[in-house]
């Protein structure tokens, strides 16, 4: 094995700014499971095909699988735990997934709702055929995908609600 | 009773997803442990070899490296012969992964390569290299079962094993008296791998006392015991822990990687050969450390098991000309890869004897295993059904066809009715006595789905034309959930402020079981769904329960539940007489929290009250507890049943699927959460995706999968289909308290066949390969096209080499 | 993925000076580099990785004076897919960018990644280099004499019959664009060099910094039809932009040679006429009339020759837009 090579990062996740040491060849997804212990975020495929890593970078959803933390310095972060708000009260997005049922076995789920935060950020009232391209890349191998269109349609009319 | 139901059937919020929607919810491989270890494994990258010499040295030398696992200080797990890639051969344990993975590739391994065959066609030459020395790779398989001695209502009380074929009668005495026969043969269903998300995998803790593992395991208690053996502790030492599940899908069962490696008869369902779990033990139990082993990329987790097999299925069906089916006669060859020939037959051919019971009088059911250097076939949904009846519901549409019949109308006519012999053909399974079918009105859901798809005005493939041609075809599915034998315990734990904690061993994969119990528990305890608490992911605190495979988790857990609740109201109401001045405890009820005399309830306590009946001081409550035992005997048999139709657009220039529509009912006798019900019936998308193009690709020169990432292997997406769920309630099945059946299994098994009929529809022509890539349609469509110049009927039967051979014998 | 040296670049100079190091490999967006890194299939593994993404500057949409369309190297494809611009004059490029990977994998892919991404054959990159190719100096194309349902039709390039599967690629050639390098403007049509399959007419020291795409003659219409099995995700069996009116008359498959494939007997057939039906069936006879498949891939030149057809019609002036507006 090589030298190993220490770079040191600043991040923000979840708000809450840290300073890492890490290698060079570590994904987002290790640094957020493994340094952070935020095993919210789910690692599957590890080739940016299944969706299930999917957290915020500034604002854009992003595959952390396929994202090195060396390139992360000064970048700001959102997991699927930076959704809840302080009072403990789920996130409207979380809520929705609860009550659609847009979770079968949960292990897509933290990447779906993060990929549906990114999508109703920037699009607060999308169709469904919108709702299809943002979470394209967004796999459930149970197949609950008919639920998880309902799940997002919800969030949005709850978030529409928050604002009026 | 229906009409008082208070929580079962309502809609409640899914066991455990508020957890999974924050991200709190903790899976085997969330588990970290301080100063826990990490292995990586060495897989064989040949098809064939035997182990020559291996050479640690360099890895050993490596900081870091606490172990190293070989054939030689761990030859209980780690096998010297190697008969598919992938196949473990070296475990290295240290302190990071990045070590322990660097590590790995400074062993070196001296292997001499075998001849061997991953393509099943080859597999069946006679010159084939033998996968299994001194075994023919075409394996009759030998553990058959013959049916007999059929009592007034025509039930089977007898079932004697026999090594020739699985059934009853005498097809050849069917066949004389038939009207019309119907035969074709020539199905094939590709390898598809079964659709698990979280990797396989395993931390493992040895205190010097006590074990500890957690485990993407579905068989908790199961796993327990080979945990045990492979670490030298009895049972009561060895604790497993699986909170949450990823989807299982038959790959969560966890036993094979902890039985060695040897003959054609060895391997059960569940974990393929992946010993991630029993190698975490080994190395925990050496090095008195925690070790957690999980597998290292996606590839990996498409080595050691797929989810369907290829298939060779001829099937020839006899009827009356009035479609009534006398007479089935079926052979099919399974590739079984290297997990021999044992539980996918004796799990996938119940079906076959069971859907169309009801007129058949002879049945025949022929089955050989194909070994080749391949991994093999887990229990995903429909264990080894999907494969044959991809032919066998072609074959039933072709008989409409002959017969002059539509399709619909030939499958009410024959299809099973409640009191109708389940014939169950698995060992694994008892058969005490005879075995019928406990609910279910098969008509209804097919009335129900022609209705949604507006069948009657469905046209014949030659009245249609264009580019693009709109194709409508069906299937009727069933399956048995588990049977004899099968069961689990339950216990129930009244607290005195009026909630309660259930404790039992359903695993959580996500399909809402835990859930139903809690429903069950609160329904028979008079609470609500929110005071009841269910345990059940860490065996120090559950208790045993059959692995809730075979979606039969609904028949396995349902009445252990509601045993477990009488027996705690029992004790309640015993305490509480007295108190209530009744003369006997039947006299009572419960009602959130409070006991109550049913003849007058304004005479209640709170449970409370009775809790310090028992002779203790008033600070201490003590706890009512109850038990439930349930094992399922002989009689009804819990059972899915359903039908699938699908509507597609068939693009004739490029042979591409489009518009896809999938309407699937069931009738789940009763559905004890809507949402879950339906949620579980969306899961046919992941059947659909082995229709679009999932297949794993062998390359035959080296036997490597060539497609084991989710780039190449499509996996289902939001966008390949439209799923249409449904259920109808026909009501009570005797095999669980509120009458529901298992549901998950069937679902999977008419898709194939039912979008195959749908092609047929649109352009006239069969497909019996699966996936129906644009290649495969192409293909077809273009033979279509020669027959046609040649003058044949190219709308009736063409596209393949063998069409079915028709015989008016009357 | 095995360790190796990171440099994070601050500029095109230092990323160029990086990236004289022997066994330096540059990367932008990461999503192709990461899958090359975890697939371990180079014959060597890199080194060190010199992450442009980094650089400044080098993000942007805009329209020159002249009209031509100017995107940086480091947009993101998904903005390329929701630019009004693009959308309204580049439909070609519009849909190419909307249909290539999925949303989340567009949000990290940049433009000038998408175009230097390595060919595809699975193969080649067998993991842990497993297959020692022709493409990698080795004596046999595994594919030629394996499965290659998913190769080339048009034969090999260099002895290697793997897919150049960029959505994006054919586009700009249809489009006319000019690839904007550290050193210089290369056509399209002459960015994919034909010599090594997988590799791009820049030099060693070079860099891609903006892609140019002319303004289409007046009267031209472009389009972009990708086909394959998912409709999100998958690379494609097919793909095929054109651009055809004004007097010009550009088509490209992808995903059936090892470089994008100009279908120039297609474009000879329609240039100048009116496009109908019968000419556009035409046109896809012509552009497949070379197609040597191998043995499992025919059906591609027939899925070619239809989408030939299809994207000639979709160019047509009484088309509609066709596939699902979103």
């Amino acid at each position: 094995m090589p030298d190993k090579q220490y770079t040191t990062i600043t991040i923000t996740v979840n708000g809450d700014v840290f300073r890492l040491e890490i290698e060079p060849h570590w994904t987002l997804t290790r640094l957020i499971r493994t340094s952070l212990g935020l095993t919210g975020t789910k690692e599957h495929c590890d080739e940016g095909a299944c969706g299930m890593c999917t957290v915020i970078v500034d604002g854009r959803p992003t595959l952390s699988c396929m994202a090195l933390a060396a390139t992360m310095d000064g970048r700001n972060v959102m997991t699927v735990e930076g959704l809840t708000k302080h009072d403990g009260k789920l996130h409207p997005i979380q809520a929705a997934w609860v009550e659609e049922h847009g979770a079968q076995c949960g292990y897509c789920t933290p990447g779906f709702i993060m990929a549906t935060k990114a999508l109703l950020d920037k699009n607060p009232t999308p169709s469904t055929l919108q709702i299809k391209e943002a979470l394209g890349g967004n796999i459930c191998r149970c197949g609950n995908y008919e639920f998880i269109i309902n799940s997002v349609h919800a969030a949005a009319k709850s978030l529409q609600g928050d604002q009026a | 009773m229906t009409s008082a139901l208070r929580v079962v059937g309502k809609p409640v919020h899914k066991q455990g997803d508020q957890l999974r929607a924050t991200g709190q919810a903790q899976y085997s491989s969330d588990a970290h442990l301080p100063g826990m270890l990490h292995g990586s494994i060495l897989n064989c990258p040949y098809p064939s070899a035997d182990l020559v010499s291996i050479d640690t040295s360099a890895a050993a030398a490596v900081p870091g490296v606490k172990l190293i696992l070989t054939p030689d200080n761990c030859s209980d797990v780690l096998a010297r012969t190697y008969q598919y890639i992938g196949h473990p051969v070296a475990c290295v344990v240290a302190t990071t992964l990045d070590i322990a993975q660097h590590a790995i590739t400074l062993i070196k391994v001296e292997y001499k390569q075998k001849a061997f065959v991953v393509d099943p066609d080859e597999a069946m030459k006679p010159d084939s290299p033998q996968v299994f020395p001194g075994f023919d790779n075409l394996h009759p398989f030998d553990l058959c079962s013959h049916f007999s001695e059929r009592n007034e209502q025509g039930l089977f009380a007898k079932r004697e094993a026999a090594t020739d074929y699985d059934g009853f009668g005498d097809v050849e005495k069917g066949f004389a008296e038939a009207d019309v026969i119907v035969e074709d043969e020539g199905y094939r269903f590709g390898l598809a791998h079964a659709p698990v998300p979280e990797r396989r995998g395993g931390l493992a803790h040895f205190d010097g006392e006590k074990l500890t593992v957690w485990s993407t395991t579905q068989s908790a208690q199961q796993t327990r015991g080979y945990i045990g053996s492979v670490a030298g502790l009895q049972i009561h030492n060895v604790r497993v822990i699986s909170e949450f599940n990823s989807g299982s899908f038959g790959a969560r069962g966890d036993d094979t990687g902890f039985l060695p490696d040897s003959g054609p008869d060895v391997a059960f369902m569940g974990a393929g050969h992946d010993k991630s779990v029993a190698l975490a033990v080994k190395a925990s139990v050496m090095l008195l450390k925690p070790v957690r082993i999980f597998l290292s990329s996606n590839e990996e987790n498409f080595y050691h098991f797929w989810g369907r097999g290829t298939t060779y299925c001829r099937v020839k069906l006899g009827f009356k000309k009035d479609g009534t089916l006398t007479t089935w006669d079926m052979e099919l060859a399974v590739n079984s890869g290297l997990f021999g020939n044992r539980w996918t037959f004796m799990f996938s051919n119940g079906t076959a004897l069971m859907l169309y019971s009801r007129n058949a009088e002879h049945v025949r059911i022929k089955k050989y295993a194909i070994f080749t250097n391949t991994p093999g076939q887990v229990g995903w949904c429909g264990y080894g059904n999907p494969e044959y009846m991809f032919a066998t519901e072609q074959v039933m549409d072709q008989a409409a066809e002959i017969l002059g019949m539509d399709p619909v109308e030939l499958r009410k006519k024959n299809h099973m009715r409640p009191g109708d012999n389940i014939l169950n053909v698995s060992r694994a399974y008892a058969h005490t006595g005879p075995n019928w079918l406990g609910s279910g009105d098969i008509s209804a859901v097919l009335d129900l789905l022609m209705e949604e798809t507006d069948w009657k005005s469905r046209k014949p493939a030659s009245e249609k034309t264009g580019v693009v041609r709109h194709g409508l075809g069906m299937a009727l599915t069933c399956q048995q959930c588990a049977g004899e034998g099968v069961g689990s315990n339950a216990i129930v734990k009244l607290n005195h402020d009026g909630t309660a904690e259930l404790c039992n061993t359903y695993a959580d994969t996500g399909m809402g079981g835990r859930s139903a119990c809690r429903q069950i528990a609160a329904e028979e305890l008079g609470l609500t769904f929110d005071k009841v608490r269910i345990i059940a992911g860490d065996t120090d605190a559950s208790v045993w329960g059959t692995s809730n495979a075979c979606s039969g988790g609904t028949m396995k857990y349902g009445w252990a539940v509601a045993l477990a609740c009488r027996d705690a109201l029992k004790t309640l109401f015993e305490l509480s007489a007295p108190l209530l001045k009744v003369a006997q405890p039947s006299e009572l009820a419960t009602v959130d929290g409070e006991v109550f005399v049913k003849a007058d309830p304004t005479r209640r306590i709170k449970w409370e009250q009775a809790f310090l009946n028992q002779g203790n001081n008033d600070i201490d409550h003590t706890q009512i507890v109850g038990k439930g035992v349930w094992i399922m005997g002989s009689g009804p048999q819990n059972t899915e049943k359903a039908a699938t139709f699908v509507s597609l657009d068939v693009d004739t220039e490029t042979g591409q699927l489009l518009n896809v529509k999938i309407y699937h009912c069931a009738d789940v006798g009763r559905a004890l959460n809507a949402k879950d019900t339906k949620a579980q019936i969306l899961r046919i998308h992941h059947g659909f995706e082995s229709v679009l193009g999932a297949t794993m690709i062998l390359d035959k020169a080296t036997g490597r999968l060539l497609n084991g990432s989710y780039i190449d292997y499509p996996v289902a997406t939001m966008w390949d289909c439209d799923v249409h769920p449904y259920y109808i309630e026909s009501g009570n099945d005797p095999t669980h308290p509120y009458g529901a059946v298992g549901l998950g299994q069937a679902l999977q098994n008419g898709i194939h066949a039912a979008t195959a009929n749908a092609i047929y529809n649109a352009i006239g022509v069969r497909i019996k390969d699966t996936p129906m890539t644009p290649d495969v349609i192409l293909k077809a469509l273009t033979s279509m096209g020669e027959q046609a110049v040649n003058g044949a009927g190219a709308a009736t039967q063409a596209g393949n080499e063998s069409v079915p051979r028709v015989c008016e014998t009357a | 993925m095995k360790p190796f040296k990171l440099i994070n670049a601050g500029s095109l100079e230092e990323a160029i000076a990086s990236l004289q190091q022997p066994d330096a490999r540059v990367m932008a967006g990461g999503t192709d580099m990461l899958g090359v890194l975890k697939g371990n299939f180079l014959p060597q593994y890199p080194g060190t990785i010199v992450n442009i993404g980094s650089i400044k500057g080098l993000d942007y949409i805009k329209s020159a004076d002249d009209g031509t369309l100017r995107i940086g190297a480091l947009t993101r494809l998904a903005d390329i897919a929701e630019s009004d611009v693009v959308k309204t004059r580049y439909s070609a490029l519009f849909r190419a960018a909307r249909k290539t990977a999925s949303h989340n994998l567009r949000n990290m892919g940049t433009i000038g990644g998408n175009i230097c991404q390595f060919v595809r054959c699975w193969y080649m990159r067998g993991t842990d280099n497993f297959f020692f190719c022709t493409r990698k100096g080795g004596e046999t194309c595994y594919a030629d004499i394996g499965d290659n349902r998913y190769h080339s039709i048009f034969g090999g390039v260099s002895g290697c019959i793997s897919v150049n599967c960029s959505d994006v690629a054919p586009a700009l050639v249809a489009l006319n664009a000019q690839i904007v390098t550290t050193k210089r403007k290369i056509p399209a049509d002459a960015f994919w060099s034909v010599k090594t399959p997988g590799s791009t007419a820049l030099s060693d020291d070079e860099l891609v910094t903006e892609v140019a795409v002319p303004p289409p003659p007046d009267g031209a219409r472009s389009a972009f039809i990708k086909f394959s099995l998912r409709n999100t995700i998958g690379f494609p069996i097919v793909n095929c932009a054109a651009m055809i009116g004004g007097g010009e008359a550009r088509v490209c498959l992808n995903a059936v040679y090892p470089k994008p494939y100009r279908a120039v007997l297609a474009e000879e057939l329609v240039k100048g006429r009116a496009i109908d039906e019968e000419l556009a069936e035409q046109a896809g006879e012509a552009a497949i009339r070379e197609a040597r498949p191998r043995e499992l891939n025919a059906y591609k030149v027939q899925i070619a020759k239809v989408l030939v057809k299809r994207t000639i019609l979709a160019c047509s002036p009484t088309a509609t837009s066709g596939e699902g507006e979103l």
